[in-house]
Order: C-alpha cells, then sequence, then structure tokens
C-alpha cells in the first residue's frame, strides 16, 4: 500500500529536511525571546514588567496563520521590504514558540518557593552563583517539559507554511496527491511523520528526566 | 563566641513585635527559644542574621563583641540560618542539597576547589544524622517532613560556621528522629553557638546543656512580646 512513498523517497526526504530545518530555525529564534520576554515580564521594574506584559498579549492575540501571510504578502505592499516564504514562516512560528514558552517559564519561576531564594541571600551565596547553581537548573528543570510540548505543537503547527508555498512536508504531500490522487496513503503517511516527530520529543522528555535522576555522590 | 542584644526592638511590616532587654547567647550550651506562634520567634532569627522581612527599631546586636547592626551574612562569614519548614532545592538530590550551598558559598570558581570537599562534609552530616544512603538520592519531593527537615539541618551544619540558627529543626519529627537532632545540636553546641527556636514541648523541658529562654506575648495586640531568660525548675 505503501510503495508509492518509495517511489517518492527523495521528495519526502527533502521535505522532511525542510520541515526540521524550517522548525530548527524558529526554536532557535524563538528560545532567546522567550528567554528574554520571560526576563522582561519578571523584572524588578514595574514598567518594564508592564511593557512586556503588553507586547506578550499582542503576541499571543495574533494567530501564527495571521503573522505569515501579513510579513509575506502585506508587508512588501507597505513597504520596500520582500520577505520570502521561509522568512516569514520561521518568524511567525518563532513569536508564536516564544509567546508560548515565556508564559512556560514564568509559571516555573513563580512556582519557586520564596523561602528557597531567599535561603541563598540568608547563607551568603553570591547572586550570580545563586542563579547558575540553583535558579536556572530548576528554571530548566521544571520547565523542560513545558517548552519541548511547546515544541511539539509548534511543529504540529508549522504544516500551515504550506498555505504560502514553503516546500515543508505538508506542501510537498498535497503535491504528490495532486499528481498521484491517492490521498489515503500519503496523508497517513503525513499523520506518522509528525507523530513519530511528537513521540520523539516526548523521548527526550522522558530522557531529561532521567538524567536529573542521576545523584552527584560524593567520590570515594 | 556569643551573641549578645540589647534593649532591642524588632518591627515587621512597620509594627513593633518584639522586646528584649539585655540578653546574652553563648557557645557551649544549646540557646533555646520558645513562644507562640506569631511572637516573633522567626522575626529575632531573621534580624540576628540581617535578612530581611524584619528590622531592628532600638537597640543593638552584637555578634564576638562587634556591633552586628546593619549586619549582612557574606560568602565567608560564620553564621547560618535553617530556615522554618526546611526548603529543599527540588532539582538537587538530598544529598546534593547538603553540600551544594556551601560548594557555591565562594561563587562559581570557588565551587570547583570546595566541591569534593563539600561532598565528603554532606555525606558525613547526613550519617550522623541517621539517614540511610537509600535517601541520599532521593529527590526533595520523595521525602518525608522529617527527612526533608534533618536534610536541611545536615546542610546547616556543612558550613561548619560559628554560629547556627535553626528555626523550629524538629518540626514535624517523631519522639526517636527529635532526639537523634537534640543529641548532635549538644554535641555541636561545643564548637558552635547555637540557637534554637521552638514549639515543641520535649525541646522546652530539656535543661541538660540547653539553656530556655522564652518569648512572652502580650496581651494588647498594640504593645509587643517580651524575650526573656528562663531558669526550669
Amino acid at each position: 500500500m505503501f510503495s508509492l512513498l518509495d517511489s517518492y523517497r527523495d521528495v519526502f526526504r527533502a521535505a522532511v529536511i525542510s520541515t526540521l530545518w524550517l522548525n530548527s530555525l524558529a526554536l532557535l529564534f524563538g528560545l532567546p525571546l522567550a528567554l528574554t520576554l520571560f526576563a522582561l515580564r519578571t523584572s524588578r521594574i514595574a514598567t518594564i514588567r508592564f511593557a512586556a506584559a503588553a507586547v506578550n498579549e499582542l503576541l499571543k492575540g495574533l494567530p501564527a496563520l495571521v503573522v505569515m501571510f501579513w510579513l509575506f504578502l502585506c508587508l512588501p505592499l507597505v513597504s520596500s521590504w520582500r520577505v520570502s516564504a521561509g522568512t516569514a514562516a520561521i518568524i511567525a512560528l518563532a513569536l508564536n514558540y516564544a509567546v508560548g514558552a515565556a508564559e512556560i517559564l514564568r509559571s516555573a519561576w513563580q512556582a519557586v518557593e520564596p523561602d528557597l531564594r531567599n535561603g541563598l541571600g540568608l547563607q551568603g551565596i553570591p547572586r550570580f552563583a545563586g542563579l547558575a547553581f540553583f535558579e536556572a537548573p530548576l528554571l530548566i528543570t521544571s520547565a523542560a517539559p513545558g517548552l519541548l510540548a511547546q515544541l511539539a505543537t509548534t511543529i504540529k503547527l508549522s504544516a500551515i507554511a504550506a498555505f504560502i508555498g514553503y516546500e515543508e512536508v505538508f506542501h510537498a504531500t498535497q503535491g504528490l496527491i495532486q499528481q498521484t490522487y491517492r490521498p489515503v496513503e500519503l496523508y497517513t503517511a503525513l499523520a506518522f511523520f509528525y507523530v513519530a516527530l511528537v513521540l520523539a520529543i516526548s523521548g527526550c522528555e522522558a530522557a531529561f528526566r532521567r538524567f536529573r535522576a542521576v545523584p552527584v555522590a560524593p567520590d570515594r | 563566641m556569643n551573641l549578645q542584644v540589647s534593649s532591642i526592638v524588632i518591627e515587621v511590616g512597620g509594627r513593633r513585635l518584639l522586646r528584649a532587654g539585655d540578653l546574652r547567647f553563648e557557645r557551649g550550651v544549646v540557646n533555646c527559644i520558645g513562644g507562640r506562634s506569631g511572637t516573633g520567634k522567626t522575626s529575632l532569627l531573621r534580624v540576628l542574621i540581617g535578612g530581611q522581612g524584619a528590622s531592628l527599631a532600638e537597640g543593638t546586636v552584637r555578634f564576638q563583641g562587634e556591633d552586628a547592626n546593619g549586619f549582612r551574612p557574606k560568602a565567608g562569614n560564620d553564621i547560618v540560618l535553617m530556615q522554618q519548614g526546611a526548603p529543599l532545592w527540588p532539582q538537587w538530590t538530598a544529598l546534593e542539597n547538603t553540600w551544594m550551598p556551601w560548594a557555591v558559598q565562594n561563587g562559581v570558581y570557588g565551587f570547583w576547589r570546595r566541591k569534593r570537599t563539600a561532598q565528603t562534609r554532606g555525606a558525613k552530616r547526613l550519617e550522623e544524622l541517621r539517614l540511610s544512603r537509600e535517601i541520599w538520592s532521593r529527590s526533595p519531593s520523595r521525602l518525608s517532613g522529617g527527612e526533608r527537615r534533618r536534610v536541611a539541618l545536615a546542610a546547616a551544619l556543612v558550613f561548619e560556621s560559628g554560629c547556627l540558627l535553626l528555626d523550629e529543626p524538629t518540626a514535624n519529627l517523631d519522639r526517636d528522629s527529635t532526639e537523634v537532632i537534640c543529641s548532635l545540636l549538644s554535641r555541636a553546641a561545643k564548637n558552635h553557638l547555637i540557637i534554637v527556636t521552638t514549639h515543641d514541648p520535649d525541646l522546652l523541658a530539656r535543661d541538660d546543656g540547653w539553656v530556655q529562654f522564652r518569648i512572652e506575648a502580650s496581651d494588647s495586640p498594640e504593645s509587643e512580646s517580651q524575650l526573656i531568660p528562663m531558669v526550669l525548675t
């Protein structure tokens, strides 16, 4: 039934690489943006917190599809800037990932017992060392599952890039369906691809949890 | 090693909470402060260590004879506080929670120099507090209340500070575990100045090398509680 896939192996391989590349770049730009938004939203200065919250809410309200279409179709009309399909998709997905990830980081941060942070000062632990050895690892450990789940959502969302002609896996599948008229095999294969990718991310999450459970015992 | 307070008034959020006359806490005995909830036991410890949440409105605190007003603990200072509730870092194991704070006290570079000594000290303290090796690798979420408290106490002891302030170290512990901690504190008092706050009647009744203080609540909410020395009869 799936022998068709073998015939178009090269097309699929290129599309899969393109999809992975698109999502990797979205993560590469989205994560630093999320960290910046998180840092600004937890700032001690109220004005910065308020401004960051406003930006966050604005971005949260914008559908990734609308951002992508606007960048690809409208931006060249209102300015001299031309944005390729790939760039528009990366920006839209990165923004989408960043908004969700910033909220996950903020929730993880707020879940830290205030006594733990106060304790660092009471034990005379320098600010940077406290951040590097205690606060940041806790933030990473508690936020990692949520960040990986957000990445899985972004990967599934990346299919929208097909609507502006970006050659990712959904776009390639649709092209092949038009040529072969065999949607059952091709859409089923596409579903398997996304499920496999998301399962791989879940595997990373489980491995991360196992890794963290290893104790640091004294050398004997 | 001694810590002395003279005519102090402790303020929390603008409210005068606790006053004390001239009192001296000495090394060699366990200084045990009892009192009802809300009378200012934790605030007193926070003022002694110079932490947040409480301030000295009047009087002086002298640490080793030096004025400790405005005193702030810094890396290398010999005073450490075990907080009430025994908060532990959930990403680290019980053992890591004991040695990491001391290892990091001298900053990032100090960590690599101290790491091995800190690990050995942490393991030794956990053994002294009779926590089995099986518990060492557990995360704090899998520890009982009593085990958490003993791990937090081990972390405070790893500092080997001249002065240990312990906020309710035996809360939620069974009698055997309380006894383990009490005898450890009695032994540690030979080398450290130890101040303990507690509700525990067993601790408040001890007189074998323990000096008792009480915080007496005032009758009216406008006036402050009073810290006084207590002679057990």
